[in-house]
């Protein structure tokens, strides 16, 4: 109601709750407020408190909730919250186990605490050492990339020097296979050994005759020069080998008996139409294997066979003219002609050239290429198909190329190999284990209620057979507790996905750690269906807090223990809730307690930093 | 394709809500085919035959012309009541046909005759005048002869009649004679549609679960099996694959009950998914023009089931049945009723034309009619009605607090770290509920000792800080020969027997098979109170209440999932009979045994989910298995409201809902709603997230807190009011009709509230509503804010859109009212004993009442408590006795803390008591708040305002 109430002494305690919005006028006095007092306004048992203790932990010992005052339950043990003579002190019993159990609690977090100290050292030994295998495996892949990219390099010289169709193209491919190696070389750079290996299988190959098919191995070197990430490849490819099937007509029957008998039906069926076209013209390229780059035509120069030299034309011989033009072809009789005479020849007058140019190209366009395609096409069908059989068949056939090919495969498959172990490698190195690295790769087993549980710590928590789900991720920084997902599916139990769908719930849930000794899941808590709050005990979480909290707990204990002169009373204060644990604090002398308590803070005082220093 | 678009139908029934075909509807039900498609006709002629002033007046019926040779001669009494009501019965004439009726429905009280009563008769009519509510003009119940009808009026105003639309139909008990039947045992399973799947149980869905996993998928019914000559489904009925077999041949009768045109609605006939308001089923027989469309195709239907996830709105059976309507009129102000005194199976349609009309159809059993004649108050309805099955009986107080309840808390420590979180967050609640799985295999009164190995002790770790248990109890019994319940059932011959009256029932219930005890028989219903002696049920302490669930029956692989209606009790009266009262004798002879156990001096606390007239002598009720969705939340009120209309008021629905999850905002208006609610209990299903308040984030935590707050403080006003239903019949949570019974807009609302009379609660029902539209009924009535403990100004349509943010609902104070609170938190109801009371006065002159006893035993019934009565009138309030002894040796200390009084226009000078004691106040905004009068609440006393 916001009433503006005058605060004079007596209102303050007086069992009437006049500050109805905060109640302040009757906190440690009455419950007249305790419908408006918050759940951290405590109560205070007659007993002092010491400030730094948090309110939960001493419920009942030294503070209570509003509610509970004057209620007929004991709940202060000093039974300060009832009239006088309704509740026995029983805050001698609850002392001693409030020791008892604060000492039992500190002792616990100490012997964990150490074990965690050392768990840390091995833990960081462990990391490095898992940086370290990383560093490794990454000079490796050096190494094996090397290896891999000279095989390639290797390999694209060795099929150009061995594919050679014609002698006299010699030079070509030579000078390629010289620049070849030497990129190879340069590549490796000044990694000698591995270079000198690889040298002398080159040199060994290289020395070696190659007496194969020259048509297959001219095949796969073009097949193997084109850049495979070039779109155009495949087109390249089908085009290049028209050609040259074009040119060895016989070879690719012979190979492949399947290709012979797929090409006879071509032949019978496309031949005659294919001869007509041919009749027509018969491109240069067809003859002398040069190709003829039409789109290259510049205005006014002219090559025909011969060597353009800085752009200027040079004067074909007759021998030259004859050799690149064939007279019985349209084409061939019109270049006879400017061989008669340069006045005669078309190619000097755009009006001649350009239509005659552009007779050729759509020639070759619309009428040779579909009469080609379909000639040749049960064969394409046939490769496009079966194109692993057309590498078989295609391959260079040596003894060293083999073991080239096989090099290569085995260089790939390492490099892929050496890459997932990099991964990996680079995962280890860069989880995060919190604490928990030393038993990262170990798992604990224990029945808790009626299941067998299995904790893999970062991996995965078993229920039985049913997983509850593998690692995801730390929940925050605290390194607390971690994420569990993706566990067994919950039968009839589902939910909705980010998309909206209904789908079937997966286990899963949190993982927290809790200060304890020896590795335990201590309880499975399932709030939702399929969804749980593992409670994972492990020295590993008996952190440096931890250890200050136990004591500072303890201290607190033991401060009130004091501060009420080690009250002995017999009767175990009824109706306490939440004590339990110390077991035989009951039968134990505070005295003795205190001397224990004192020895282990000692001990916790010696091993804790400084207060300073926290 | 066909089978693919039958699959998809099928897997979208049972995915959706209930299986709406598992359940039989009025055409698929003989009796009810048979009278629905009854033309109005004038059957009978009735005839005065006694009219002795010792005796009931008694008739003749005998058919009219042309029905003679098909009807048999009947006998119609008619007796006023000395409580007002008149009782009408009409049976076969020939007492070798009698039929069975229960003993353990109406209390003999109620049924003592009306002394003062006269007739007179003229050719056409008897006229039977009775003056037994001396405020009251003489009630005139007039028998036309011919055609036979039965009107009741008071002074000139007709009430309602009997057979004023002609729908009498009475089907007499005859020889199967030349009819053929079927004189094979009732087979359930003549056909094997589970393809040869061996069945290694049934759900509660009603379907079997096979071995191998999968469930039996419901065959579909062919339309056409459905006979349709004249009498069909007399001798033998089927539906799906269950036969029922009728040795005694049709019983079943018809009668309309009209209410005359200012009858503006009609209510009650619980339990049905439906508004407060009953809907048209039909058009008016007599052709005339309907003011009501009918909304449903099939009547209201009273036929206890477990319906596994239930349907909205349909008038669909549901767990309990009472067979009351109550007709009221905004015209006169006047509020009347019907109640039928059969527990069988019936239809009930509703018409709206000329006024108000009700067709019942039922199957089996004594016509019997209790004419609630009403009065000039509403409540007089309700002491007919009560005097009849009796009051609310009064619960002990910790009942009316918090439950927490969930299917289930697993362990002993489960429920250890449920209390102690309650605790900690300083939640106050009062019991922690066990479902099913505590017990071993099902095998009630046992523990599953590997997750409850220290039952007693667990109880009284709870019970020191005020905290109690209930623990589940269901009527079906594991058939399993080493259990020392069935093993004593099977040797007494407890068990309802199968059709041949020999061999016991075996159904498949929770423990797989089971038997049924027949609690319609009073030594089964003795040896089961037996059964909760704490030496018989080990475990149990003095602080464990008990909840009946499945006592509809609920029978998995029966029909409807319940049982056949051949079966038979132990007199050999078949299951058909009384069906519907299965529930109510459960959860009576629990109760009966709680009370033994206590060597009757405490009051028990029982909660079922069926119910039938008269529960309310037994007990709490809820509405079963709801789900957890916003439409369930908005159909909570009027099902409640429904049900307490027909006088059953410790009633609730489970908060959060049963079925599914619910978020944040689900829980806290629920929760919110559900604190102004009778019975208020938070459940959850087992496939359900956890719901206990704290898993909702702080937030929503303090949210659902502040509303349980909000019921314990208004707790002294909840006991007083139920104990003032226990002494009148009247309801706790009020439609606003009842209350203001002429006011025009109030009969169809039911969205909002009364508890008592004097508060208004208007519930926020709507996901992500900040709003609601909240009706403020009365003529110059003022109510207040109970936050603002502002008057809420209200227009003059008497609407007004409040707000309604997600941590409060609006709650209203009447003006003229006095509301006892106790203020202060506790964790349970037993640590409010002895808090100081909170007087809220609200208005200039005001009045209000206070019941005080002990709170848990029978000794109030010795005087032992205190009633008391406040009265504020011109500025002074004094606090008189009523009844009561308590206190009356000095031994009751309770005092006042605290008295607010709102509305106050200006600043008092002072404010003094009779001892002339000044007290100390403070006032602001026209609210004076006297701080600590601290006087006795068991004294006279006079506090002035100057």
């Amino acid at each position: 109601m916001g009433n503006i109430i005058e605060v004079t002494p007596s209102i303050i305690g007086d069992d009437y709750c006049d500050c109805e919005d905060t109640g302040v006028d009757e906190i440690g006095h009455s419950s007249a407020c305790a419908h408006v007092l918050k759940s951290d306004q405590l109560f205070q048992c007659g007993i002092s408190k010491p400030s730094h203790l948090t309110p939960l932990t001493t419920l009942g010992l030294d503070s209570v909730l509003h509610s509970k005052v004057s209620d007929g339950v004991c709940d202060c043990c000093d039974g300060s919250d009832e009239e006088d003579g309704k509740c026995p002190n029983s805050c001698g019993v609850f002392f001693r186990k409030a020791v008892d159990l604060g000492t039992a609690r500190l002792q616990q977090a100490l012997t964990g605490y150490r074990q965690s100290i050392i768990a840390a050292e091995e833990g960081s030994k462990k990391l490095e050492s898992l940086r370290g295998k990383k560093e490794n495996l990454l000079k490796d892949r050096a190494n094996v990339f090397d290896l891999a990219n000279y095989i390639e390099f290797y390999l694209k010289s060795e099929s150009r020097f061995q594919t050679l169709p014609y002698p006299r193209m010699d030079y070509k491919l030579q000078a390629a296979r010289l620049k070849a190696v030497s990129e190879g070389k340069r590549s490796l750079g000044g990694r000698s050994e591995m270079k000198k290996t690889v040298d002398n299988q080159l040199q060994a190959i290289l020395d070696t005759k190659c007496p194969t098919s020259e048509f297959t191995l001219e095949e796969f070197l073009a097949t193997y020069s084109a850049d495979p990430a070039d779109p155009r490849r495949r087109d390249d490819q089908t085009s290049r080998k028209r050609g040259q099937i074009d040119r060895t007509l016989i070879a690719p029957l012979i190979e492949d008996p399947a290709k012979l008998g797929l090409r006879i039906i071509g032949i019978v069926v496309f031949t005659p139409v294919r001869s007509v076209g041919l009749l027509v013209e018969i491109g240069s390229e067809w003859m002398w294997g040069v190709e003829e780059e039409e789109e290259e035509v510049k205005e006014g120069v002219q090559e025909v066979g011969g060597e353009k030299e800085g752009g200027v034309y040079v004067e074909p011989t007759a021998f030259e003219i004859i050799k690149a033009s064939n007279p019985w072809t349209p084409i061939g009789f019109l270049i006879l002609l400017g061989d008669l005479h340069p006045a005669l020849d078309y190619r000097r007058y755009k009006a001649t050239r350009v239509p005659v140019n552009a007779a050729r190209r759509g020639y070759r366009k619309y009428v040779m290429r579909p009469i080609n395609t379909m000639w040749e096409a049960p064969e394409v069908l046939y490769n496009e198909t079966l194109n692993y059989r057309d590498n078989i068949a295609t391959e260079p056939d040596t003894h060293e190329f083999r073991l080239l090919k096989a090099a290569e495969a085995k260089a790939e498959q390492q490099k892929k190999l050496i890459e997932k172990k990099i991964t990996a490698a680079k995962q280890e190195a860069e989880r995060d284990y919190g604490a928990l690295i030393t038993i990262e790769s170990e798992c604990f087993s224990n029945t808790v209620d009626k299941y067998t549980y299995r904790i893999c710590p970062l991996k995965d928590v078993r229920q039985d057979a049913t997983s509850l789900g593998r690692f995801t991720g730390w929940v925050d920084d605290s390194h607390t507790s971690y994420f569990i997902r993706g566990g067994t599916k919950c039968f009839g139990v589902t939910e909705v996905d980010e998309n909206g769908n209904n789908v079937q719930v997966q286990r899963r849930g949190v993982v927290n750690l809790k200060c304890g000794l020896g590795h335990s899941i201590v309880s499975v808590v399932e709030n939702s269906p399929c969804i749980y709050e593992v409670e994972f005990q492990t020295p590993l979480a008996c952190n440096e807090e931890e250890v200050g909290r136990a004591e500072e707990r303890l201290r607190g204990f033991m401060k009130i223990a004091e501060s009420r002169g080690g009250i002995e009373v017999e009767e175990e204060k009824k109706g306490w809730f939440g004590g339990g644990g110390g077991g035989d604090g009951g039968a134990r002398k505070l005295e003795d307690i205190k001397k224990t308590a004192e020895e282990v803070l000692v001990v916790a005082e010696g091993l804790l930093p400084k207060k300073e220093d926290r | 394709m066909l089978l693919l678009a039958l699959l998809v139908t099928l897997l979208l029934h049972t995915t959706n809500a209930v299986d709406q075909t598992k359940f039989r509807t009025c055409t698929q039900t003989g009796f009810c085919r048979r009278h629905r498609n009854k033309v109005p006709s004038n059957t009978y002629t009735a005839a005065l035959t006694s009219s002795s002033p010792d005796a009931p007046y008694k008739f003749l019926l005998h058919p009219s012309k042309g029905y003679t040779s098909t009807h048999p001669n009947l006998s119609l009494t008619v007796d006023p009541l000395s409580n007002g009501a008149v009782r009408v019965r009409v049976q076969e004439n020939n007492p070798e046909t009698s039929r069975w009726e229960s003993s353990d429905i109406l209390l003999p009280a109620g049924l003592s005759r009306c002394a003062s009563t006269t007739h007179t008769s003229d050719s056409s009519s008897v006229t039977i005048s009775s003056t037994c509510s001396s405020s009251d003009p003489p009630t005139n119940t007039v028998i036309s002869l011919s055609p036979f009808k039965i009107t009741v009026k008071q002074g000139d105003e007709t009430l309602m009649s009997i057979n004023e639309s002609q729908l009498f139909h009475f089907e007499h008990k005859r020889d199967k004679g030349g009819v053929q039947a079927a004189t094979a045992e009732p087979s359930d399973t003549k056909a094997d549609h589970h393809n040869g799947k061996k069945i290694v149980g049934y759900w509660e869905d009603g379907l079997a679960r096979y071995e191998d996993g999968t469930t039996e998928v419901k065959p579909v019914e062919d339309a056409s099996s459905i006979p349709k000559e004249d009498e069909d489904g007399f001798w033998e009925e089927k539906f799906q694959s269950h036969h029922d077999t009728k040795p005694n041949g049709p019983m079943s009768f018809g009668v309309d009950i009209t209410f005359p045109q200012k009858s503006t609605r009609l209510y009650g006939i619980p339990e049905h998914a439906s508004s407060l308001a009953l809907h048209a089923t039909r058009p008016p027989p007599s052709g005339s023009a309907s003011s009501q469309a009918p909304k449903y195709k099939d009547p209201y239907r009273l036929y206890n089931l477990d319906v596994f996830e239930y349907d909205l709105d349909v008038p669909m059976s549901l767990y309990g049945s009472i067979p009351l309507l109550i007709s009221h009129s905004v015209d006169t102000g006047r509020v009347s009723g019907a109640f039928f005194n059969n527990p069988s199976e019936m239809f009930i349609d509703i018409w709206s034309g000329e006024g108000m009309g009700s067709h019942w159809m039922v199957e089996t059993g004594v016509m019997e009619i209790f004419l609630l004649v009403g009065g000039s108050e509403v409540s007089e309805v309700y002491k007919q009605y009560s005097s009849l099955t009796g009051t609310q009986a009064l619960p002990p107080m910790f009942s009316l607090g918090y439950h927490q309840c969930r299917w289930n808390y697993k362990d002993e420590k489960d429920v250890y770290a449920v209390h102690k979180k309650f605790e900690e967050h300083d939640y106050p609640y009062d019991v922690l509920w066990l479902d099913i799985e505590h017990t071993d295999g099902k095998r009630y009164f046992t523990w599953d000792k590997r997750f409850f190995p220290n039952p007693v002790k667990m109880q009284q770790t709870l019970w020191e800080q005020g905290r109690r248990m209930v623990t589940i109890v269901d009527p079906h019994i594991k058939r399993d020969n080493n259990y020392y319940v069935h093993k004593e059932a099977t040797a007494k011959s407890l068990y309802i027997k199968n059709a041949d009256g020999k061999s016991d029932f075996n159904g498949w219930c929770w423990p797989g098979d089971s038997s049924y005890l027949d609690f319609t028989e009073e030594k089964v219903r003795k040896w089961w109170a037996e059964q909760f002696k704490l030496d018989k049920y080990v475990g149990s302490t003095p602080h464990l209440h008990i909840w009946n669930d499945m006592n509809e029956m609920s029978v998995f692989n029966g029909p409807e999932v319940t049982m056949q209606k051949t079966t038979t009790n132990l007199q050999g009266v078949e299951h058909r009979e009384w069906h519907n009262i299965y529930g109510m004798l459960f959860q009576r002879a629990t109760s009966e045994g709680l009370v033994l156990r206590s060597g009757g001096k405490e009051r028990p606390f029982v909660l079922s989910r069926s119910f039938y007239a008269g529960s309310q002598r037994w007990g709490a009720i809820w509405t079963g298995d709801n789900a957890a969705r916003w439409d369930h939340l908005a159909v909570a009120g009027p099902m409640l409201l429904t049900i307490n209309t027909a006088g059953l008021s410790f009633i609730g629905a489970d908060v959060g809902g049963f079925f599914g999850n619910a978020d944040s905002q689900l829980m806290v208006r629920w929760m919110q709603s559900g604190a102004y609610q009778p019975f208020f209990r938070g459940h959850a299903h087992h496939d359900s997230a956890r719901r206990e308040p704290w898993l909702f984030g702080d937030e929503a935590l303090q949210m659902l807190r502040q509303s349980s707050m909000e019921r314990y403080a208004l707790l002294p006003f909840w006991y007083t009011i139920f104990h003032t239903s226990s002494i009148t019949g009247m309801p706790v949570m009020r439609p606003l009709w009842m209350e203001y019974p002429t006011d025009p807009n109030c009969p169809a609302l039911d969205h909002q509230w009364l508890i008592g009379s004097d508060l208004l609660v208007c519930p926020v029902v709507q996901e992500n509503a900040v709003k609601v539209n909240c009706y403020f009924p009365g003529t110059n009535q003022n109510w207040y804010n109970v936050r603002t403990m502002q008057v809420q100004p209200v227009p003059a349509s008497k609407w007004v859109n409040l707000d309604a943010p997600l941590d409060t609902i609006p709650v209203f104070q009447r003006s003229g009212s006095i509301v006892p609170k106790k203020l202060r938190l506790r964790r349970s109801t037993e640590m409010m004993r002895n808090d100081p009371y909170t007087l809220v006065v609200a208005g200039e002159s005001a009045t209000g009442e206070l019941y005080i006893d002990d709170g848990h035993s029978y000794d109030f019934e010795n005087g032992e408590y205190a009633k008391r009565r406040f009265d504020y009138v011109g500025g002074k309030l004094t606090n008189t006795k009523l009844s009561g002894n308590w206190g009356a040796n000095g031994t009751c200390k309770d005092w006042i803390e605290r008295i607010i009084f709102m509305g106050v226009s200006s600043k008092p000078s002072s404010v003094v008591t009779s001892a002339g004691q000044s007290l100390e106040f403070t006032y602001d905004k026209n609210t004076l708040v006297v701080r600590k009068p601290e006087l006795g609440v068991v004294d006279e006393w006079t506090l002035e305002i100057l």
